[in-house]
């Protein structure tokens, strides 16, 4: 047994490996990966100015561009930005993340299940998913988030997730529909293997590479969603976020002085949702088979 | 001894023919089908595609539930069985499939794929497994128990295949046109095999295909379908020998025979015009068949012995 | 007799990520005006690649490596595509395997085999048209069936409508490349007769791709029996059935089931076809051949005439 797994890893890292999307894309995650952990070290040097949320420069009097002792300045109130950017990766890594793998858990699930089963089953989680596919994502957000009346990232976690799976649960649904007339589904069934055995020894390995892709690009809509809601003014309050450090900018009056204040967490936005589109854009070409020809 | 006794099995499928018709249409796919198979003994069932002999291999196994009818096995009645008598009684029938490559999951390893049926069952056992493979000719097993399907041969495949089907000891296999997706000099290798296999294990076969000569080479005896119905059943020689019905005669005359010297004669029939979406009553062949009567149009002939164990659907004979 | 199609040590290769697949590798055969010739073998053989060579329909990875194509006494390797375009449909055209995938399903049939005509014949749309009805009752279909769509036509029409379109522009040598295996015993059997009375009765040349030699024997006055790239033996069809010399044929021939005469047991050919990647050195079959010798290891046997019109590549016999 041991055997196949270790075959498993070599194929998989062999198709990393070929790839060059895949291997730009990953690269750039590992300089953010390398920014979230450096995070909780800068702040410690000295948390009473570095600290992102209440650490205060008493030195320093409105914004300042860059200098040695704040590599990219401070806002309006003498805050570091270097720190609120690091910070910032810690949040965009574990909220993307969180809410991609939630979201296409349950879509797999959900698909995997729709599909296999079909007649009422299908039928009914087909629908919820489509209503759910067309409720307005960002009022809705907006709307729960008055009724729990604090802003927490616990919340904007759940509903991201709440609002994505249906996207994925779709897609899994119909490969599933195919998969399961195929003669080796038949065969298990004839000898006697049960319906969870077939969904999760059967189904679920034949759907997974369409699961990955689904992962990556569910990572960049989680991050751009969570940068607007933070831009408009929903995100924790309690946290700092890309999308905080962009309102704060905009909300004081700083767009236009301060390209300093701005530009970085503009830039590593983009650059995150980048890298998993780019890995997304990788996984597409090893799953479907016709990209990878040419 | 009867192995395997079908009554009366009939299947059909519903079909929306318009939006909005309120109108229920039905294909029978099987119709009023009945036979016996001894212990031991292989059953061809011979027809072109559609005629139904796959979906009645399939509810032989209950892959499909029929609409009606019986399934006796060892005296059990396997028709109605739902839950967990059917996932207990599922270790007795076991199926080869057609397509040796979709029918292993591209996932598996030969390990994997063998030794599914046993730990359904609760029954897994190394050595079983071993056996099943050096029984079908995998050998040494060890040099294939940890390879994908993808790096196997065709014939390997359908090895492993049968390995699978044969691990848990079945009393009946339903092998669906087993061959007809090998190669030539393949072919003749897992015919063999299966024949073998047979006599080792005593098996009780169906044997699905659409080649006669495979049908007179593997068969005890052979049932021929037409439209969901048999048409023709008997000791395999005698239907090749001495066919009745118009469809079968046509069938036997239609099949080529590797001796430029041989001049067969054809029978010209017409092609299929009729499908089985809510059949009249008349007889199923009655647009090509070129002895009709008045009596074809009118009523569906019963299945009759026209001589010892040879049975026969037609007007022409009764 | 006039030569029609002469090839001389003809090589082909596929270029794939892994290396060079050669499927076919040093054929050499001629064929006399008005003969049939049938090319049996196993999938992956090369047998449809050959066809592909002669047509000059080669997809991209595909080379001529070697060797001389001589149609009607010129070579049309070196011809460029716009020289082909002239010589296919009239000189060589071609039955294809897949009916349905050989129509375009949104145009009329007729209006597709009029296209064909007129895209090869400068006549105009109604002398097309004429010729298509004239072609259509040469080949058994109602003339009335050109304003049909494809899926209105069955499986034994469409292929008759392949047929009249290979046949449309008055070809000399015809290649029909498994042009009944998607079909039923009897519409198969009554396509074959068709194609062998058009044969005859418009004189062409033919070249008959089939895996079952059964078939072959029944449609072609010659054999062309090929293996893993090479065609081993060709000959006279009666020649080769009452005196087949190479170990393949011989075992080919064995391992066939048959419905007329005694039931007889099934030679199996031991092992599987090469992997062309790679193939073996030496005689191509040694490892499978029963008869094999140090020599057969080493050496890959010439295609010699051994006696007249017998041509055969083995050391044993030789």
């Amino acid at each position: 047994m041991k055997k196949k797994k270790w075959k498993l890893i070599r194929q998989i890292w062999d198709l990393i490996r070929g790839s060059t999307f895949i291997k730009l894309g990953v690269s750039i995650i590992i300089i953010f990966g390398i920014m979230a952990v450096f995070s909780p070290i800068w702040v410690n040097r000295n948390p009473e100015i570095y600290d992102p949320i209440i650490g205060v420069d008493p030195d320093v009097h409105g914004s300042e561009g860059p200098s040695l002792k704040h590599p990219l300045g401070t806002d309006y109130i003498g805050k570091d930005l270097f720190s609120q950017l690091l910070r910032g990766s810690q949040i965009a890594f574990i909220l993307g993340i969180m809410v991609s793998v939630l979201s296409t858990t349950i879509g797999t699930i959900v698909g995997l299940v729709a599909g296999y089963y079909g007649r009422i089953v299908d039928i009914i989680l087909m629908r919820l998913a489509d209503i759910i596919l067309t409720l307005p994502r960002l009022p809705l957000l907006i709307v729960i988030s008055g009724i729990f009346g604090t802003q927490s990232n616990w919340i904007i976690l759940l509903i991201l997730s709440f609002t994505f799976w249906p996207t994925i649960s779709r897609v899994i649904r119909s490969q599933t529909l195919s998969l399961r007339e195929r003669p080796f589904i038949e065969s298990a069934k004839v000898s006697g293997v049960g319906n969870r055995r077939i969904i999760l020894r059967h189904l679920a390995p034949n759907v997974l590479p369409i699961t990955f892709y689904y992962l990556t690009v569910t990572v960049t809509g989680a991050i751009l969603v969570e940068a607007g809601l933070s831009f408009l003014g929903f995100g924790d309050p309690s946290n700092m976020s890309w999308g905080m450090m962009l309102k704060w900018c905009f909300t004081t009056g700083y767009v236009f002085k301060a390209p300093y204040w701005m530009i970085p967490p503009g830039l590593c936005i983009s650059a995150l949702a980048f890298s998993f589109y780019l890995i997304g854009v990788g996984l597409e070409e090893i799953v479907n088979p016709r990209l990878k020809k040419r | 001894m009867e192995m395997v006794n079908v009554e009366h099995l009939t299947k059909l499928f519903p079909l929306r023919k318009r939006l909005f018709s309120r109108e229920k249409h039905y294909v029978y796919a099987v119709d009023d089908v009945s036979f016996k198979i001894e212990k031991g003994k292989i059953m061809g069932l011979v027809g072109e595609s559609g005629c139904g002999k796959t979906t009645t291999a399939k509810l032989l196994v209950r892959l499909l539930d029929p609409t009606s009818g019986n399934i006796y096995i060892k005296n059990e009645n396997i028709a109605d069985l739902r839950g967990k008598e059917l996932k207990k009684f599922r270790k007795n029938i076991q199926m080869i499939f057609q397509d040796p490559y979709e029918s292993l999951n591209p996932r598996f390893i030969v390990h994997d794929t063998v030794a599914e049926p046993l730990i359904a069952q609760g029954l897994y056992n190394t050595e079983k497994i071993y056996n099943a493979l050096e029984v079908v000719g995998l050998k040494p097993p060890e040099e294939f128990l940890f390879r994908y399907s993808h790096e196997l041969s065709g014939g390997q495949r359908q090895r492993v295949a049968i390995a699978r089907a044969l691990v848990i000891d079945p009393i009946f296999v339903v092998a669906d046109e087993p061959t007809s997706m090998l190669d030539v000099s393949i072919r003749a290798d897992v015919l063999n095999l299966l024949l073998a296999l047979r006599k080792k294990f005593d098996l009780t076969v169906l044997f699905v295909t659409h080649d006669l000569a495979v049908a007179r080479y593997m068969c005890d005896s052979i049932a021929v379908m037409y439209l969901g119905k048999i048409v023709e059943r008997g000791n395999a020689e005698e239907i090749i020998k001495n066919p009745k019905h118009p469809y079968t005669k046509a069938l036997l005359s239609a099949v080529p025979i590797p001796n430029p010297k041989a001049k067969r004669k054809r029978i010209k029939i017409g092609e299929r015009v009729s499908d089985a979406v809510n059949p009249p009553e008349r007889c199923r062949f009655y647009e090509r068949c070129n002895y009709k009567k008045d009596i074809c149009k009118r009523k569906y002939p019963k299945l009759i012995e026209c001589c010892k164990d040879h049975f026969v659907a037609c007007h022409l004979y009764g | 007799m006039d030569t029609i199609l002469e090839i001389e040590e003809l090589e082909m290769s596929y270029q794939t990520i892994k290396g060079f697949v050669s499927a076919v590798d040093n054929v050499s055969f001629k064929i006399m005006k008005g003969e049939s010739m049938g090319l049996v073998g196993e999938s992956g053989c090369g047998k449809t690649s050959l066809g592909m060579c002669i047509m000059k329909l080669l997809p991209e990875n595909a080379r001529i490596m070697n060797g001389k194509i001589l149609f009607d006494g010129e070579d049309i390797v070196p011809k460029t595509e716009e020289e082909m375009r002239k010589i296919r449909w009239k000189g060589v055209s071609m039955i294809f395997q897949a009916a349905m995938n050989a129509l375009n399903p949104v145009y009329r049939v007729g209006d597709q085999i009029i296209e064909a005509i007129q895209t090869h014949d400068n006549i105009s749309k109604e002398e097309a048209r004429e010729k298509v009805e004239k072609l259509y009752e040469l080949v058994g279909l109602s003339p009335e069936r050109m304003k049909n769509y494809p899926h209105e036509y069955s499986g034994g029409m469409r292929q008759r409508a392949i047929i009249a379109m290979a046949l449309a522009c008055d070809p000399k040598f015809i290649i029909a490349d498994e042009p009944t295996t998607a079909l039923d015993v009897i519409v198969q059997d009554q396509i074959i007769d068709e194609i062998v009375n058009l044969q005859k009765k418009l004189n062409m040349t033919m070249m008959y791709i089939s895996h079952d030699i059964s078939v072959i024997a029944e449609t072609c006055n010659k054999i062309g029996v090929m293996y893993a790239g090479n065609i081993v033996e060709y000959t006279y069809t009666s020649t080769l059935f009452d005196n087949p010399l190479h170990p393949y044929t011989k075992a080919l021939m064995s391992s066939f089931p048959s419905i007329e005469g005694p039931k007889k047991e099934l030679k199996p050919v031991p092992g599987e076809p090469p992997n062309l990647l790679n193939p073996p050195e030496g005689c191509r079959f040694y490892p499978r051949c029963s008869y094999a010798e140090e020599i057969c290891k080493k050496e890959n046997p010439e295609f010699v005439e051994i006696e007249k019109d017998h041509f055969l590549a083995c050391h044993k016999v030789i």
